[in-house]
């Protein structure tokens, strides 16, 4: 048995145990829980370390390195198991986390509730991407919409939880119908299931369409697919919090990943007639996102749009019937998660400042020398600098969906192309030192402690050209 | 002789303990917490007794005790200690004068439920719900704040007797086969017409009794304004005895019917579920939200039972219980919030309650998040077992995976109110009993959802 | 061998990123240059010496599928390619050194250096990963260099839109190929297809590298950035990394029977536009952009005429177009800055210019064949009459109507007698000895008689010309309006208009419906029992019969 994956998975909620009993309405509680919650993220980032150097080249094929068996309350057999394709996306999700409580330190409202929630939900998302049965996979894929709700609400204002209502209904929804599957999985085999043994199922043509069904509908649910697409992006407009803005952004990548581990190679039958339907409406909304994003000059939504773009990306190879480019998937993701999270904490900390000195965003980085350095080499990357793992991995998806649908991939690099000039022109009007501007003076640049692990993280990102952890797989 | 006291004891206690309590009621006027005292021992005296002489009787051609009966009596007898406590509480703190008055009708109410639940014959049965009616309305009437609730008990009243006059025609029907089993011979002998009739007027008249739809609106209606204990009582605790009425008939005197009501059942059920939705949504009284919720659970077991698979009747008892218990951490959390004296009706005055009470809040939130099924809780293991035991009807378990999905606003909207809102209300401060009590009931919702087995074990008794 | 090279250059490179005093600048970066000038020798001796083809090979990555990999290889092809680069960067780094306005000379220094690493490992790369990343790098070293937000926006934009042209078509053929080897091009028409998709979408994006007609916009946004590295770009970043991709995929162009006619098309408009723009172009400089735009044209066709065969001849061009730059720069500066002051200067700056003529008039000689003549005969009055215009726009002396024959003349007059001596006696150009004595002549003459006076249009027109940009015109109604418009089109269309007020609206009436109904049915009191009671016994005789 591996104790690291069930310390990975519950050490963050011991810290929100930590977080929750801390006093209120104290500058130094906050301090303490902040310190509580980097640092059991750094922790469960030296383990996942650690986890990748007990990888041997046999285990990077198709091996998992750690398991965890138990034997839940004399129902269920939970396994946990950590490959290469969860560990990037527990060690992207851990990095994005701490950046996003980096991100929130100059926040005024409700810290200590974030925290805690946040950590619960980095709890429940370690969990879900270890799961290796089908239950405790559901069980992760449900209980994490609870922190996030939480999260969502404390960030927003009053009159725009109706959105959050909508948003949670769509998951919820999602969270049922894969319970739905699960129940007719269970109850065909009475007992736990593998996820690595869901395609050798044998179900009636009816059960057939329940549990694939289901499955599909559970996954698309979380990705910004019109018309699913409006509560997501809704929402993500109007998040201003970096750290809950980041939490509701790995929400469409657990959905790939669920993809990943539980979609077969060959769609089932009774299914596969919806399949261009679904591709033909992924493109659809990558083309609404792209032109959205060009079209409309908030900052916010730009950068939505961007990372909208590139979820349905990922989306669309998933479903490609090839096997070839999981890894690479996995790498591109890890990456897109690193490059968009600094980002969305940068421009929090832009807004957040024009804001507070009540000046538009228009040239306000040529007064934050170090969140103009940050913030361009960010998009630099975001764009594909070839010199990260991001660039070389998504190269390597397009081709091979251009091996299958040549029109498509033609539409994907435009709508990429023009996601990444949207991008490129935000950043122009952030730093544009010609313009005349109000004065700057009292701008407050990102701290160093921030600068300093945004430039490890670029360091990284521009050390990798094939895989993001070269020096380790 | 003695032996047949001794085994009446569960019930002779209660009336004692309602004996001892008139006289207290009428010799000393001014009112103490005392009469909870008082009424509390009699209870765990009844308890003991039938928890002793557990499958110990008297006069078996009305009576019939069992085990389940045994354990359905217990777990009331339970609810009605916890639901006498936290009244103890409400009439401390509104300085009502007629809490004697109040332990008389409860343990009256236990009375019935034993009788009810021993019942093996449809004369005492319809004795003990016409009894359990009379109090009732009694405690309707208990508070004599409200002048809308006068009304509402005259309804009561009136419906009341309608269904009991239809549960005593079906009685009438059954020409002297009265018992259980002879009723249940009897009913396959004769024609259809008068089959329907006898049936239509036993299980209308029970499904009065349960809240479920369409007869459940004079409970939804009143419920808001009755007074918090007699809220509890109709919510939580006469739940379980009633129930245990309708699981036994089913596996005594509907058995043998059961092509039949399979449909009937799944009506009703798709009923409940679709008004308990509706009437969630449509509210924003706490006590009425939650019991719309109930009569949602209510069609839920519906469904379950409708499906005829063997066993699933103690299953969806074990889930009724399980749900009633969270329920029961609702109504301590509805007991714990107080606005100068007064306790909130309505959900927008517990705008913001979670800055100030912090504890009650997250246990409020606790027990919402329960209800709503979210793993790996106790809850859902209930409702997932059972809907793994019921996955050749797959009709059923979407109609229920999407009524709880048609739920989901009425909790988003109860937990936005409590901790995203700003605060509008100053809060009385909240007993310390109160945390005790949470800290029980978190406590044990935390055991049974790693050791269901804790629950499961009834599932011997039961069978 | 070239891996030797790029060690040496890397090295300058880094070294010159320290921090250091600014006392020191100066030494330093003199130093560094005469470091990088050795390092050129020794890279002049290794091609001297090259036998065979050698090969250095960094693998990045194995993986089953193929190993990621940078080549770097030293062939004679390669070398010479390298050369003109090489020869550009120093003169850079010459004039980084001289340039007395320069105030940080060891960062351009290095910028400078890492610039022609990134060019060299281009020019090596044997597969597409090498191939894109130096792309970008070099990208990303212009926009370095340009230092100025406003100047560099659609300088990037534009480039990006480029890179992924790029991007696109190098996925299509490894999609196809399932190999990254630059040398397996030429095999993608086995299994693949979509020729003219793939030769148009180089062409857009090479052509937008470039700078050519319909694309030249980004480069007029530069009159913001520094003029001294304004000659720097055209020749040594973007438009020559084109210039390298465009011999590297010539196979995919060549197949497509449209490219021809593609390319000429192309290449006579820009060459007509650039002419006429540079020449009517108040504005210093944007003519230079658009004389830039004139000679790349030419040379791409140039090339694609002699079979994307790279020679020395080629090489011999872009040095030469290099120093026209720089010299017409020099010139500029000296006579608008310095208000021509400083004679030694401007001696040797018209010297150097006479002598580049000279080269490039040789040069375009010893090319002149039968399939080229109307290209080269072409380019030459275009360019000749461009050059002297710009002579005489840089030189406010020699716009005076009223001078006469004055001493800036004769001091031309001067020169090129000299400079034709001096072409007499080389032996490389000695054959060509009557053409250059020709072109020389109709350059002092058409400076000498400055044409433009007699095409002279009003003020009012220039002022004009000076405000309107047509092709960004051109593009804002054609492009990125519409593009915008489709945006917000969508958006409204699909988003507000099908979900916020469609879809939404009818589930939320629907719900509002219900409810309402609810509560009215429960405000009727004892009727609504009534009714109650009365709907649960139908619905049980109903179910109980079936």
């Amino acid at each position: 048995m591996s104790i690291e994956l069930m310390l990975i998975i519950l050490l963050p909620l011991l810290g929100s145990l930590f977080v929750m009993s801390a006093k209120d309405n104290l500058l130094q509680t906050f301090k303490n829980a902040e310190q509580a919650a980097l640092l059991v993220i750094l922790v469960n980032i030296a383990l996942i370390f650690y986890l990748f150097l007990s990888l041997s080249p046999r285990d990077i094929q198709n091996g998992f390195v750690a398991q965890y068996s138990w034997h839940f309350i004399g129902i269920f057999d939970f396994s946990f198991g950590a490959d290469v394709l969860s560990l990037m996306f527990v060690f992207g999700c851990q990095i994005a986390m701490f950046l996003g409580v980096l991100g929130i330190r100059r926040e005024q409202q409700n810290q200590k509730q974030i925290l805690v929630y946040s950590l619960i939900y980095l709890s429940l998302l370690n969990g879900y991407f270890f799961a290796l049965d089908m239950m405790s996979f559901y069980m992760c894929f449900a209980a994490q919409l609870f922190p996030l709700y939480m999260l969502i609400g404390f960030s927003l204002t009053e009159r725009q939880h109706k959105l959050l209502v909508r948003l949670s209904l769509h998951h919820f929804l999602g969270a049922m119908l894969l319970l739905a599957s699960c129940i007719f999985i269970f109850s065909l085999k009475q007992n736990d299931v593998l996820l690595v043994t869901l395609d050798k199922l044998h179900l009636s043509y009816r059960k057939s369409i329940f549990v694939w069904g289901g499955l599909f509908l559970a996954f698309i649910l979380r990705m910004p697919v019109w018309p699913f697409h409006h509560a997501t992006t809704a929402v993500w407009g109007a998040l201003k919090n970096p750290l809950t803005f980041l939490a509701l952004h790995v929400l469409p990548l657990s959905g790939i990943y669920g993809f990943m581990r539980c979609w077969p190679l060959n769609i089932p039958f009774e299914i596969s007639v919806l399949t261009p339907l679904f591709q033909a409406l992924c493109i659809l909304t990558m083309v609404f996102a792209a032109f959205g994003s060009y079209a409309y000059i908030n900052a916010g939504n730009k950068l939505s749009n961007y990372i909208f773009v590139y979820d349905l990306l990922y989306f669309l190879a998933v479903f490609l019937p090839t096997d070839v480019i999981r890894l690479n998937i996995s790498y591109s993701v890890f990456s897109f998660l690193l490059i968009t999270s600094c980002l969305v904490v940068l421009q929090a900390h832009v807004f957040r400042e024009s804001i507070r000195l009540n000046v538009g965003i228009k040239s306000i980085l040529s007064d934050m020398p170090r969140a103009r350095i940050a913030y361009c080499l960010f998009v630099l990357a975001a764009l594909g600098l070839p010199v990260s793992a991001f660039f070389w991995n998504n190269f390597l998806i397009v081709s091979e969906i251009f091996n299958f649908h040549l029109y498509v991939g033609i539409i994907v690099v435009l709508c990429i192309t023009l996601a990444g000039v949207s991008l490129l022109q935000n950043m122009y009007v952030l730093k544009d030192e010609n313009s005349s501007c109000p004065d700057l003076s009292d701008v407050k640049d990102i701290d160093f402690t921030t600068f300093f692990v945004m430039m490890g993280v670029a360091f990284l990102l521009l050390l990798s050209l094939v895989k993001p952890l070269w020096f380790i797989i | 002789m003695i032996e047949n006291i001794l085994y009446t004891l569960t019930e002779t206690s209660l009336l004692a303990g309602i004996a001892f309590l008139f006289l207290k009621m009428f010799i000393s006027k001014s009112q103490e917490s005392s009469s909870f005292k008082i009424a509390q021992m009699f209870v765990v005296f009844s308890l003991a007794s039938a928890v002793l002489f557990y499958n110990k009787g008297i006069l078996p051609q009305y009576f019939e005790t069992s085990s389940f009966s045994t354990l359905a009596y217990g777990i009331s007898c339970i609810l009605v200690l916890v639901w006498l406590l936290l009244a103890s509480k409400w009439f401390l703190n509104t300085k009502e004068q007629s809490s004697t008055y109040f332990c008389i009708l409860a343990l009256s109410a236990l009375l019935c439920f034993s009788l009810i639940l021993k019942a093996a014959h449809f004369g005492v049965l319809l004795a003990s719900l016409s009894f359990l009616s009379v109090i009732q309305y009694c405690l309707f009437r208990l508070s004599k704040q409200n002048e809308d609730l006068y009304h509402a008990a005259r309804r009561y009243g009136l419906i009341s007797l309608i269904f009991l006059s239809l549960f005593g025609f079906s009685v009438f029907l059954l020409v002297g086969n009265l018992s259980y089993t002879q009723a249940a011979m009897y009913i396959t002998e004769i024609s259809p017409l008068f089959k329907m009739l006898i049936i239509l007027g036993i299980l209308c008249g029970i499904f009065f009794f349960l809240n479920i739809a369409p007869f459940h609106f004079w409970l939804t209606d009143t419920i808001s304004p009755l007074v918090l204990p007699v809220a509890t009582y109709f919510n939580i605790v006469s739940q379980i005895a009633l129930w245990g009425l309708f699981f036994k008939l089913q596996t005594t005197f509907f058995q043998s019917l059961n092509e039949n009501l399979q449909r009937v059942y799944f009506a009703f059920g798709v009923l409940s579920i679709i008004l308990g939705i509706v009437g969630a949504n449509a509210s924003r009284f706490l006590r009425k939200i939650f019991a719309s919720i109930s009569l949602y659970q209510a069609g839920v077991i519906l469904l379950f039972i409708s499906t005829l698979k063997e066993n699933l009747t103690s299953s969806c008892f074990i889930y009724l219980e399980l749900y009633l218990f969270v329920l029961l951490g609702v109504y301590i959390c509805f007991y714990a919030f107080k606005i100068n004296g007064e306790y909130p009706v309505n959900l927008n005055l517990l705008k913001g309650v979670s800055s100030s009470k912090p504890y009650v809040s997250a246990t409020f939130l606790f027990d919402c998040v329960t209800l709503l099924g979210l793993p790996p809780l106790t809850y859902f293991m209930m409702q997932f077992m059972l809907l793994t035991e019921i996955a050749q009807h797959p009709l059923i378990i979407y109609i229920i995976l999407f009524g709880l999905l048609s739920l989901l606003p009425v909790y988003l909207k109860i937990i936005e109110t409590i901790f995203f809102l700003k605060k509008e209300q100053n809060f009385d401060r909240v007993d310390f009993s109160f945390y005790i009590y949470l800290l029980i009931h978190t406590v044990l919702l935390i055991i049974f959802m790693f050791k269901p087995q804790i629950l499961l074990l009834q599932m011997n008794i039961l069978n | 061998m070239l891996h030797e090279t790029v060690l040496c250059l890397l090295v300058v490179g880094i070294f010159s990123l320290f921090r250091t005093r600014e006392n020191y600048d100066f030494w330093l970066s003199f130093f560094l240059t005469a470091f990088v000038t050795l390092v050129f020798a020794f890279f002049l001796m290794d091609w001297h010496v090259l036998g065979s083809d050698a090969f250095k090979t960094f693998i990045l990555d194995r993986s089953q599928s193929e190993n990621i990999k940078l080549d770097i290889i030293s062939s004679k092809q390669n070398y010479i390619l390298i050369f003109p680069f090489f020869i550009n960067t120093l003169l850079a780094l010459f004039n980084n050194l001289i340039f007395k306005y320069e105030k940080h000379r060891k960062n351009m220094l290095s910028l400078f250096v890492f610039n022609l690493i990134s060019f060299i490992m281009l020019i090596c790369a044997n597969n597409f990963i090498q191939l894109m990343t130096f792309v970008f790098i070099i990208d990303i070293f212009s926009q370095l260099l340009i230092f100025n937000s406003s100047a560099s926006k659609r300088y990037s934009i534009y480039n990006l839109v480029a890179d992924m042209g790029l991007f696109l078509v190098l996925a299509m053929l490894h999609g196809k190929l399932i190999n990254l080897d630059v040398g397996n091009i030429s095999h993608y028409y086995e299994t693949g297809h979509h020729r003219d998709f793939i030769m148009f979408v180089i062409m857009i994006s090479l052509s937008i590298k470039f700078g050519l007609f319909l694309f030249q916009g980004y480069w007029l946004d530069l009159k913001s950035a520094k003029f001294h590295t304004l000659y720097f770009l055209p020749y040594l970043s973007t438009p020559m990394a084109a210039l390298i991709l465009f011999i590297k995929f010539y196979p995919l162009l060549v197949v497509s029977p449209s490219f021809s006619p593609l390319l000429n098309i192309i290449v006579i408009l820009s060459m007509i536009w650039g002419s006429v723009c540079a020449v009517l172009n108040p504005q210093i400089k944007e003519k230079f952009v658009y004389c830039n735009m004139l000679s790349i044209a030419f040379l791409i066709k140039l090339v694609e005429k002699a079979d994307f065969m790279w020679n020395m001849a080629f090489s011999n061009i872009l040095i030469c177009l290099f120093v026209f730059n720089l010299c017409l720069y020099y010139l500029h500066y000296e006579m608008d800055r310095e208000h021509g002051k400083n004679k030694t200067a401007i001696f040797t700056v018209l010297c150097a210019f006479m002598i580049d003529l000279s080269c490039l008039s040789a040069t375009l000689s010893s090319l002149l064949t039968k399939q080229n003549m109307f290209w080269i005969i072409f380019f030459a009055v275009l360019f000749l009459f461009v050059l002297a215009s710009l002579f005489v726009f840089v030189s406010p002396k020699l716009q005076d109507k009223t001078a006469s024959l004055d001493s800036s003349f004769r001091t031309i007059s001067v020169m090129g007698l000299a400079t034709l001596s001096l072409v007499y006696f080389s032996y490389p150009f000695f054959a060509y000895y009557w053409q250059t004595c020709f072109v020389l002549a109709v350059f002092v003459l058409l400076s000498r008689l400055h044409p433009m006076k007699f095409i002279k249009l009003s003020d009012s027109f220039y002022a004009h010309l000076q405000h309107i940009d047509l092709i960004t015109l051109l593009y804002n109604k054609c492009i990125t309006e519409p593009l915008k418009h489709a945006g917000v089109l969508f958006n409204i269309l699909i988003d507000f208009i099908f979900l916020e007020r469609t879809l939404y609206p009818i589930v939320s009436s629907f719900n509002g419906f219900v409810i309402k109904s609810y509560r009215h049915a429960a405000r009727l009191g004892f009727l609504y029992y009534l009714f109650g009671t009365l709907l649960g016994v139908l619905l049980f005789i109903c179910f109980f019969y079936g």
